[in-house]
């Protein structure tokens, strides 16, 4: 329901709008108004929105039938009247009242110079759409002989008009026969009404048949037209009702694409073929493709072959991820795929094609030569085919398909040739174009990194590990790397590294090679290669913390120290990414020079790094470290932290005093973790078996953990965070506190509920205990003592999650602030054409 | 035209140019790579060096054990270390008119051409290069002076005894030509030949050819030459650089159409990118600082060391290595970090702007102030006192055969924390440490070369279209180790052409004008007419006077008035005589007014014949044939002058006279 500010602004609105002599201040707000009616027709019962609103309908009326309405108001008037009638029993009304005649009645607006507005012809297009929801609509359509006028829209010189009447077009071919197909879930239910829509709607209806069959002989004309636009339209038209179309419009529609196969692929050059090939898309996807007496597969196949390679790669793509196609043709679409790696290979390592699942003679080899020869197609072509080669390693039906080893074969030997290492024996005058084209090429690299981190989830893939690993070494430690390949090469590494199952090599190779490649990349100049190095071994740290080789490996590869420079670094991402991997390092290992106090390496690391969370003036590094304190208490050692313990208090006392949202709200993290560390501690010593603690914890135990919160700056956090001026640090307090709350309430044997708070230099303490006070009476003091279940009870803090989740532009959002801002445009341009004169 | 390559190096070039009469020797590069094959003069007594035991072959039928010393596997010769000057056999290097000098690393051979050879000619070079070749001549003879060395080797360098040594010895080249170091005072007599020129400065040569330094951006003063007569231009491009470092850029525009670029100095390291290098060397210096061990730079004292050090002033904050000692060791060190600070005009704008801040160009100024760099002569007195490790040295000499460099390689090679650093990208690294071996010093090669490479080289050719290029031959083909890599050499059309050490190359064009300038008096007496529209042509008659390649036409004298006395001056004396030159026509013979006129004259009887070049008129009462062509006109009678006149009378009234 609309609420009655509203009700009250919108005539005031529709005669700002119906007023030529008004101005708007953008077109925006109209866009926003229909957004608004649109969500108020799905909610509003029947007639109640026209019926409690008659402004509409006179605005409407005005607006029509107006010579001189302004563009945009008429094309808004007309995508108002398409929403509201739209609603089955408002459409009836309409329709006395004019509205639909005056709005959509096509030889009306063709004899109206507004009409060669293509904001206008958007408009009516779209009005229509918006009404066809029910069958009255369709009629009304398919009766005033409006198809006509929508055909002849299809070829619109506006490209948006055009495309908006193919949608419109594709609306109408596949309007539901069924009853509950476009309607509301809520008005499906009623069953009085689908009695109703069944007996006036149907696939028999011969004014639907007609309206069918006009529009497939408008497609036929087209398509065998020549003129390209028209058959473009059309087949676009085909690819978006091939699906959903009754099956004999969809059998007729494809017959006719057939037959004007010839015309439309020509010699491969046509603008057609794309569209062409959407429409085998949108078959494959129908009967048409599974039933063998369409053709479709055989087409299919035909063009695969023929097609250009740039057009053929990404065709065959689609064709892999066809479900129930037929094996030969998967087979094809794989060759096709995987030609231009094959073509590499074959030129570098003299080897014929190695997938070997399709006959050669099959396809044209000029054309591939041709393109392979030249820079950016060749570029383009192998990136296609690599992308390609990822999506049909990442479907297991097919990877049992593809042969593995010439893909490897063919990647390394490409990623060599980018890094103009040395690789084969041939000097044909092919080979050293392919080099001209391919050294140093970064695209053709980070696709062929995509394609080898795919090849790692091949099962049986290990066996390449060790030649995949050696080549990305090569990348890695080549100082020409582009930074983001670097990144790439590191990522791709990690997934080999993670998903070998031979620790034993993985380890030699970690600390022969790549520890000192990575060392030096940690004092790179580039701060993206320092940064992507240290992602990188935090990476590599998670994944292999179980084994007990690779700590060791790391603990003696004195890459501990390098880390440690690196929280000095000037730039700040580095700072917070070394944090992260020295924090997930200190988890898993005791470096070999360990720090001299005999604490452990965590405890100490905690100490600099509570520094850090004080002195550092990014907020990333700051981020990092509360991070890095959640993580190590989510994931406790096996000897408790004291000295994290003492310190925990500062930790929240600098994260809730950060200026940095972020930090804040990784502080509340942390907040939660240790409230059910500490409320889980409590309920362990009354039942240590439980798994929900809250319940049965013990009054006294309880008194003691809200000492220890409270010890922990802890409440003072949640309290500071619910009255942060950043919603997501208010709602995540407020989201604690509401759990404190119920665990508080819930235990009424809690031995001593108070808590004693400092208000010196206490910010949340002037609004939070002030107000308590006032409640109470008590006099202000520089240390009060609180009943903290009152205190949480008099916070309201239901109403306040409510308000903190609507979002803090809520307001400027809501329609009546947008029909207030219509309204104050309209008057500020007045008085701006007062001033001017 | 012709060229003589006296240098087979095409980083450190020497040839002669022969263009219009004068003598143009262009560079003058001292290959330094034959020290490779001597073994290092360390400062300090080497026990390790003097205990390598002498070569005997294998037989014992040939011992040199006082010459050539043993180590690691390979042998060196034990004797100041000898240097392959260019070609002096080629041609007469007295004739020689002007060394045109294209930065300072190409110019240390200059004494072996100037001194002793009867060279009376003119070198020409910018400032800084003079200043800094200077610099580095200095430096190369202090490196061999302060470590006297009596014995010369001599024997090995015998053809029959070369040929049973192991090695790399045995395959080097010309080593009869090899020469020692030559002395501070040639250096300073060679040098006082030398003339100053700035950038895009003309400078005549005997009025016949103009040469013009152009900026090459590779080093401070570096140029690339260009040399042209009236009608002729050859570019000569040198060591270049599109990169930004401190020079100024280059200037490609000039060097547009020219009938030859001689085309050298390309990088010696073309798969190595001097920004990926630079960073290289950054992070493995920071590394090795941080394992606690020392790093040692053998670098040039000029170049590539600016850039190295601007760099890492930037790095230093970055990678936390404030506290780290820098050390500059040079004999020259002081006065090639002031020398870079004056050279404003030479400095590429950025660092030119900062002179008026008023900023020094360079940041190591900054480095000095703040004690992070300290540089010292040598490395005894002050820098032993001040010494402080773990460090980062720069020193030479970068063939780590002489100078500072050889102490510390004896000094750190034995730990595995410090590292050695190579950036110079002149000597092979491998041979450099050959002489050390064993060695657990850390060794990472970092050749930072800033000259073109083949891909930059392949857009600058182009763009400037040069009609022929001439190049080393080592840039037509793959670099021998890596054959595969065809984007690494030449790829021209016409095919460039390519020499070596003592080849000589006929240039391949003709001189076929010359420019004569018309004094003003006999162009005032010039009528011409025009011939055809915007064309017009006027006959003169004049004399020519030739001298310093430049030729006048002077109005003929006038015949001086006859004697009164009867005396006859000689006939060789008087003027020429002046005889009135007959008319020159031109113009065509239409057809038929042509034929219109025969008949007005009666001649009627005219069978007219179609040729290729014109017609062939036959007049066959008169048995006379008219021949008419595009360029000449015939008449053919037999004994009949009168005919014969009239016919060409005819035959002149269409055609214009001059």
């Amino acid at each position: 329901m609309m609420d009655p500010d509203c009700a009250e602004l919108l005539p005031l609105v529709c005669e700002v709008l119906a007023n030529p002599d008004r101005a708007l201040p953008d077109d925006t707000c109209l866009e926003k108004l229909l957004d608004w009616f649109a969500a108020l027709t799905n909610k509003a019962p029947g007639l109640s929105l026209l019926e409690l609103n008659p402004c509409l309908v006179s605005f409407i009326s005005s607006v029509c039938t107006s010579k001189s309405a302004e563009p945009s108001v008429l094309a808004f008037a007309l995508k108002l009247a398409g929403l509201l009638a739209s609603n089955e029993r408002a459409f009836p009304l309409l329709k006395e009242e004019g509205i639909m005649k005056n709005a959509f009645e096509y030889q009306g607006w063709m004899e109206s110079s507004v009409w060669e507005d293509a904001t206008v012809r958007s408009g009516w297009i779209h009005g229509l759409q918006n009404v066809l929801k029910h069958w009255q609509a369709m009629q009304f359509v398919l009766e005033n002989g409006l198809l006509k006028a929508i055909l002849r829209l299809q070829s619109d010189r506006s490209l948006f008009v055009a495309s908006a009447t193919n949608q419109l077009l594709a609306c109408i071919l596949t309007f539901p026969t069924s009853p509950a197909g476009h309607l509301s879930v809520k008005e499906a239910r009623t069953t009085e009404r689908k009695n109703e829509r069944n007996a006036c709607c149907g696939h028999d209806s011969p004014e639907r048949n007609e309206g069918a069959a006009q529009i497939v002989e408008h497609v036929e004309e087209s398509l065998t037209s020549r003129v390209p636009f028209r058959a473009h339209q059309s087949l676009k038209l085909i690819a978006l009702s091939l699906t959903g179309c009754q099956p004999h419009v969809r059998e007729v529609l494809w017959q006719k694409t057939v037959e004007a196969k010839e015309m439309l692929m020509g010699n491969g050059q046509s603008s057609l073929v794309q569209p062409f090939l959407e429409v085998l898309r949108a078959a494959a996807r129908t009967h048409l493709f599974t039933e063998g007496n369409f053709g479709v597969v055989t087409l299919m196949d035909d063009v695969l072959c023929s097609l250009k390679p740039m057009l053929a790669v990404p065709f065959a793509t689609g064709i892999i991820h066809l479900d129930n196609c037929p094996q030969t043709l998967k087979n094809k679409a794989t060759a096709i795929i995987l030609r231009p790696l094959d073509h590499v290979a074959a030129l570098v390592l003299s080897q014929k094609t190695c997938s070997g699942v399709v006959r050669e003679s099959d396809f044209e080899h000029s054309v591939w030569e041709e393109q392979l020869s030249q820079k950016s197609s060749c570029i383009s072509l192998l990136c296609l085919s690599l992308s390609g080669t990822s999506e049909l390693l990442g479907l297991e039906s097919l990877r049992e398909d593809i042969c593995v080893q010439p893909v490897v074969l063919s990647v390394t030997t490409l990623l060599k040739i980018c890094e103009g290492g040395p690789f084969f024996t041939s000097s044909s005058s092919s080979v050293s174009r392919a080099v001209r084209n391919l050294i140093g090429c970064s695209r053709v690299q980070k696709c062929v990194l995509d394609t080898m981190a795919a090849l790692s989830h091949c099962p049986g893939s290990d066996v390449y590990a060790e030649d995949i690993l050696s080549v990305l070494l090569l990348v890695l430690q080549n100082p020409d790397t582009d930074q983001n390949v670097f990144k790439k090469a590191l990522q791709t590494a990690l997934n080999w590294l993670c998903s070998g199952s031979q620790s034993r090599s993985v380890n030699s190779f970690l600390n022969k090679d790549v520890f000192p490649m990575l060392k030096k990349r940690l004092c790179d100049v580039r701060w993206e290669v320092r940064d992507s190095s240290l992602e990188f071994l935090t990476h590599l740290t998670l994944q292999l913390q179980e084994d007990l080789s690779y700590c060791e490996t790391l603990s003696s590869s004195g890459i501990w120290d390098f880390l440690m420079a690196l929280l000095n670094d000037p730039e700040s991402y580095v700072r917070a990414s070394a944090i992260c991997a020295l924090g997930q390092m200190a988890y898993v290992t005791c470096p070999v020079k360990g720090p001299p106090s005999g604490s452990s390496v965590q405890e100490e690391l905690f100490v600099h790094f509570v520094e850090i969370l004080a002195q550092d003036t990014e907020g990333f590094a700051r981020r990092a470290v509360i991070k890095v304190f959640s993580y190590w208490l989510r994931h406790p050692p096996l000897q408790p932290l004291e000295k994290m313990e003492k310190h925990l208090g500062t930790v929240f006392q600098l994260g809730s005093d950060d200026l940095d949202w972020e930090v804040k709200v990784h502080t509340l993290e942390l907040a939660q973790i240790v409230i059910d560390e500490i409320l889980e501690t409590s309920s362990q010593t009354s039942c240590p078996y439980s798994i929900i603690p809250s319940a049965r914890c013990k009054g006294r135990d309880l008194t003691e953990s809200l000492r220890k919160l409270h010890h922990l700056m802890i409440f003072n956090t949640l309290f500071s965070g619910l009255l942060d001026c950043d919603r997501p640090v208010a709602q995540q307090a407020c989201r604690i506190l509401l759990d404190l709350k119920e665990v508080i309430i819930d235990h009424t044997d809690i031995v001593d509920k108070t808590v004693v708070f400092d208000l010196q230099g206490c910010k949340w303490g002037q609004d939070i205990l002030k107000k308590h006070f006032e409640k109470h009476s008590i006099t202000t003091a520089i240390q009060v003592c609180v009943d903290i279940e009152e205190l949480l009870q008099s916070l309201d803090l239901e109403g306040r999650q409510r308000a903190l989740e609507k979002s803090s532009d809520h307001m400027e959002n809501s329609p009546r602030s947008l029909m207030q801002d219509i309204l104050a445009a309209a008057h500020t341009v007045e008085e701006n054409i007062v001033d001017c004169y | 035209m012709k060229l003589y390559c006296l240098s087979g190096h095409p980083t450190l070039p020497c040839n002669v140019l022969k263009f219009k009469s004068t003598t143009i020797m262009l560079d003058c590069g001292l290959d330094t790579t034959s020290v490779l094959h001597f073994l290092p003069l360390p400062l300090v007594h080497s026990p390790r060096l003097s205990k390598l035991p002498g070569w005997i072959s294998k037989d014992g039928a040939v011992s040199l054990e006082k010459e050539l010393k043993e180590c690691a596997g390979r042998v060196f010769v034990d004797s100041l270390p000898e240097f392959c000057p260019p070609e002096r056999e080629l041609l007469d290097l007295s004739t020689i008119d002007v060394i045109l000098i294209s930065n300072y690393h190409c110019m240390m051979a200059l004494p072996y051409i100037t001194e002793h050879t009867g060279f009376t000619g003119t070198v020409y070079a910018t400032e800084p290069t003079l200043q800094i070749g200077r610099l580095l001549m200095e430096e190369l003879v202090n490196f061999m002076e302060r470590v006297p060395k009596a014995q010369s080797a001599t024997c090995w360098k015998n053809k029959e005894i070369q040929r049973l040594l192991p090695g790399p010895v045995k395959e080097a080249v010309e080593v009869w030509t090899w020469r020692r170091c030559y002395s501070m005072q040639e250096v300073n007599s060679a040098l006082s030949k030398v003339q100053l020129v700035g950038y895009s400065q003309k400078v005549e040569l005997f009025g016949a050819v103009q040469v013009t330094p152009l900026s090459s951006g590779y080093s401070l003063g570096s140029s690339n030459w260009i040399i042209q007569s009236h009608y002729e231009k050859v570019s000569y491009v040198s060591g270049s650089s599109l990169l930004t470092t401190h020079p100024q850029p280059m200037d490609q525009s000039s060097l547009k159409n020219s009938d030859v670029l001689i085309l050298t100095g390309l990088t010696q390291i073309p798969t190595a990118n001097p920004d990926g290098m630079l960073g290289e060397f950054c992070s493995n210096l920071a590394m090795t600082i941080r394992a606690g061990g020392n790093v040692l730079v053998p670098c040039y004292s000029s170049g590539v060391i600016y850039d190295l050090l601007e760099c890492l002033y930037q790095f230093i904050d970055s990678a936390n290595l404030g506290s780290t000692p820098f050390y500059f060791i040079s004999p020259v060190a002081n006065s090639s970090l002031e020398f870079s600070q004056i050279f404003a005009e030479w400095l590429c704008q950025n660092k030119q702007s900062k002179v008026y801040l008023p900023e020094p160009p360079f940041p190591h100024a900054e480095l000095i102030q703040t004690n992070k760099l300290k540089h010292y002569p040598g490395i005894h007195g002050d820098f032993s006192n001040e010494f402080r490790q773990p460090c980062v040295v720069f020193t030479g000499h970068p063939s780590l055969r002489f100078g500072d460099v050889v102490h510390f390689m004896e000094l750190w090679g034995k730990s595995s924390l410090n590292t050695v650093i190579f950036t110079e990208p002149d000597f092979s690294y491998l041979d450099a440490l050959a002489p050390y071996q064993p060695l657990a010093m850390k060794c990472v090669y970092c050749p930072i070369d800033t000259r073109l490479n083949f891909h930059q080289v392949a857009k600058l050719l182009k763009e400037v279209q040069p009609l022929h290029v001439v190049c080393p031959e080592q840039y037509t083909q793959p670099p021998p180790t890596q054959s595969h890599r065809s984007d690494l050499m030449l790829e021209l059309q016409p095919p460039p052409m390519p020499y070596r050490r003592c080849s000589v190359l006929g240039l391949p064009f003709r001189r076929r004008y010359e420019r004569i300038q018309l004094l003003p008096e006999l162009a005032k007496s010039l009528v011409p007419s025009e011939i055809k529209p915007g064309i017009s042509v006027a006959t003169v008659s004049a004399v020519l006077h030739t001298k310093d390649n430049k030729h006048v036409l002077q109005p003929p004298p006038k015949p001086a008035p006859v004697p009164p006395s009867k005396k006859r001056k000689r006939v060789v004396e008087e003027p020429p005589e002046l005889v009135t030159p007959k008319p020159l026509l031109s113009g065509a013979v239409p057809l038929e007014p042509f034929l219109a006129l025969l008949h007005k004259h009666g001649i009627t009887e005219v069978k007219v014949e179609d040729t290729p070049d014109g017609h062939i008129l036959h007049l066959q009462a008169e048995d006379t044939l008219i021949q008419l062509e595009e360029d000449g006109t015939h008449i053919v009678c037999d004994s009949n002058e009168p005919l014969r006149a009239t016919l060409r009378d005819l035959v002149l009234r269409f055609l214009q006279k001059l």
